[in-house]
């Protein structure tokens, strides 16, 4: 075996690479903290997404006639077709779980500030991308639930002054809702963001690597931190991990297996729609704007919310990281969480 | 021949000449695949959808005052597909015997609204909009009334135009 991996690395020089890659130095205060494997585990998330997703494109056909019932073909006939959907389905809301929670243990840590500025603005995008993973997944069922959602969100790309009807169409393939819009969703779900999110997430971690983790918040003596390698110690915690994740995964597609509402149906009128519970808040939100403050609403508000994040680091530059020692993020932290929180209560309600 | 050392004036002109050439051909590369893709992906994206004359019933069979939901459907074309669209509007004679049509799109996010007949008003179910009877914005987010539709009364049998 050595001498196939002595003769490799001989023609390749691979070695080397990768030894540099997987061996590097992990600090103490991360390696014993759970928060700080939230990032690889996103990671182990996209792979399961990638995986299950490929599985399904098996079978799954992008059109209005066949996507509501290759999907149910996927779920209730093919053998294990409740664990591949399952696991996607449960997979996808984990990965929105774990970049709020990767943001905010960010944020809370100041570890955005100099020289992690772009590090950051990085894991906003990708927050953007895994957004829209759900948006343009919701649809490819072609469900009442996804139909719907998929008009409201769409109607509110409508509703941008100016340029909101050609968004709209852009993001349909037309004015109606159509093959185009499904053809539309299914490319963007499987190609285009898939690929950004690659290619983000590259970047994230070559930053990452570049600027190091962000030191302890709080370091007691003065001798420096001592350090663990990534590969083999801190990667084996989080194989530990991600191995629970795998069978929390498994164990929730068991005993919530992934929803199939009745197929669209544009002519009901009986049906509320309602978006996946991430969206919840923005759903109620959108119930307080009357007609003529509308594009507060669709526009101001998310352009407020995402242009503030992107802007955090380069607006607060103090030095000091500690969050108790800094009352102003803290507090616009509990305002946000108290609002999102208690809009998705009512919503959901 | 001997090779004849260039001087910097030289090299700095090649350098000069060969940024531009990469530059030019990058953008001519890229525009040249790029412009028709992007046309390409665009598609008929922006086209209007067209508008279609519908069937709404025997008029003499129409409520007067109350509103009745009608399904309509419509054969068309949706890209390279010939298939049937189906909706929904709300039809009624008017108290001057006139009918009437009224879109059942919400006007705030393309919801389908209800007629609540007993409360003589619609009422959307996704971000609580409602309007008056006419159509009119009466509280929540919708930002203008709903659509009333062009009708024509040909043997007795109501069309709308959607």
């Amino acid at each position: 075996m050595k001498t196939v991996l002595n003769w490799l690395d001989d023609r390749t020089g691979w070695n080397r690479p990768l030894r540099a890659l997987f061996r590097y130095p992990v600090p103490a205060h991360a390696h014993h903290n759970p928060m700080f494997s939230f990032g690889s585990l996103i990671v182990v998330l996209f792979m399961f997404q990638a995986l299950t997703g490929i599985l399904m494109a098996f079978y799954y056909e992008p059109s209005p006639e066949g996507a509501y019932f290759s999907v149910d073909y996927i779920q209730f006939t093919l053998k294990y077709g409740w664990l591949v959907r399952g696991v996607h389905h449960w997979s996808a809301s984990a990965m929105i779980v774990l970049v709020v929670l990767h943001l905010l243990r960010t944020y809370l840590y100041g570890a955005y500030k100099k020289p992690r500025e772009l590090t950051w603005v990085l894991g906003v995008v990708l927050l953007l991308i895994v957004a829209s993973f759900g948006f343009t997944g919701y649809l490819l069922p072609w469900d009442q639930k996804g139909y719907w959602a998929t008009k409201v969100g769409t109607e509110i790309a409508g509703s941008v002054p100016l340029v909101g009807a050609s968004l709209r169409g852009l993001m349909r393939g037309g004015d109606v809702m159509g093959i185009t819009t499904l053809t539309r969703f299914y490319t963007a779900h499987m190609l285009i963001l898939p690929a950004a999110f690659l290619t983000v997430v590259l970047g994230h971690l070559a930053l990452m690597r570049r600027n190091k983790l962000a030191p302890a918040l709080v370091h007691r003596g003065d001798e420096p931190e001592k350090s663990v390698p990534f590969y083999p110690t801190h990667l084996a915690i989080e194989a530990v991990i991600a191995l629970g994740v795998v069978v929390a995964l498994i164990v929730a597609a068991n005993l919530f297996p992934a929803p199939l509402g009745l197929r669209a149906d544009p002519s009901d009128s009986s049906f509320v729609p309602r978006p996946d519970w991430y969206f919840l808040f923005y759903f109620q939100l959108l119930k307080y704007f009357p007609g003529s403050l509308e594009a507060v609403a669709t526009v101001l508000i998310p352009l407020f919310f995402f242009g503030s994040m992107v802007l955090l680091p380069f607006i607060d530059r103090g030095e000091e990281r500690r969050p108790w020692k800094r009352p102003i993020a803290a507090g616009a932290f509990v305002f946000y969480a108290a609002g999102v929180l208690a809009l998705t209560a009512i919503a959901a309600g | 021949m001997a090779d004849t050392p260039e001087t910097p004036h030289r090299l700095r002109r090649r350098e000069a000449l060969s940024t531009i050439a990469f530059w030019g051909a990058t953008v001519g590369a890229v525009g040249a695949i790029g412009l028709p893709a992007a046309r390409f992906a665009v598609g008929d994206s922006l086209k209007e959808a067209e508008q279609h004359w519908v069937t709404v019933g025997s008029l003499d069979k129409l409520p007067v005052g109350d509103y009745k939901q009608i399904s309509y459907q419509y054969r068309t074309k949706d890209a390279w597909h010939e298939v049937t669209r189906e909706g929904i509007l709300y039809a009624r004679v008017g108290e001057d015997g006139q009918p009437v049509a009224i879109s059942a799109v919400c006007t705030h996010l393309g919801c389908n609204v209800r007629w609540r007949s007993d409360e003589s008003r619609f009422a959307c179910p996704c971000h609580s909009g409602f309007y008056d009877a006419d159509g009119e914005v009466i509280s929540g987010p919708p930002p203008k009334r709903l659509e009333r539709l062009e009708t024509r009364v040909t043997n007795g049998i109501l069309e709308a135009h959607i």
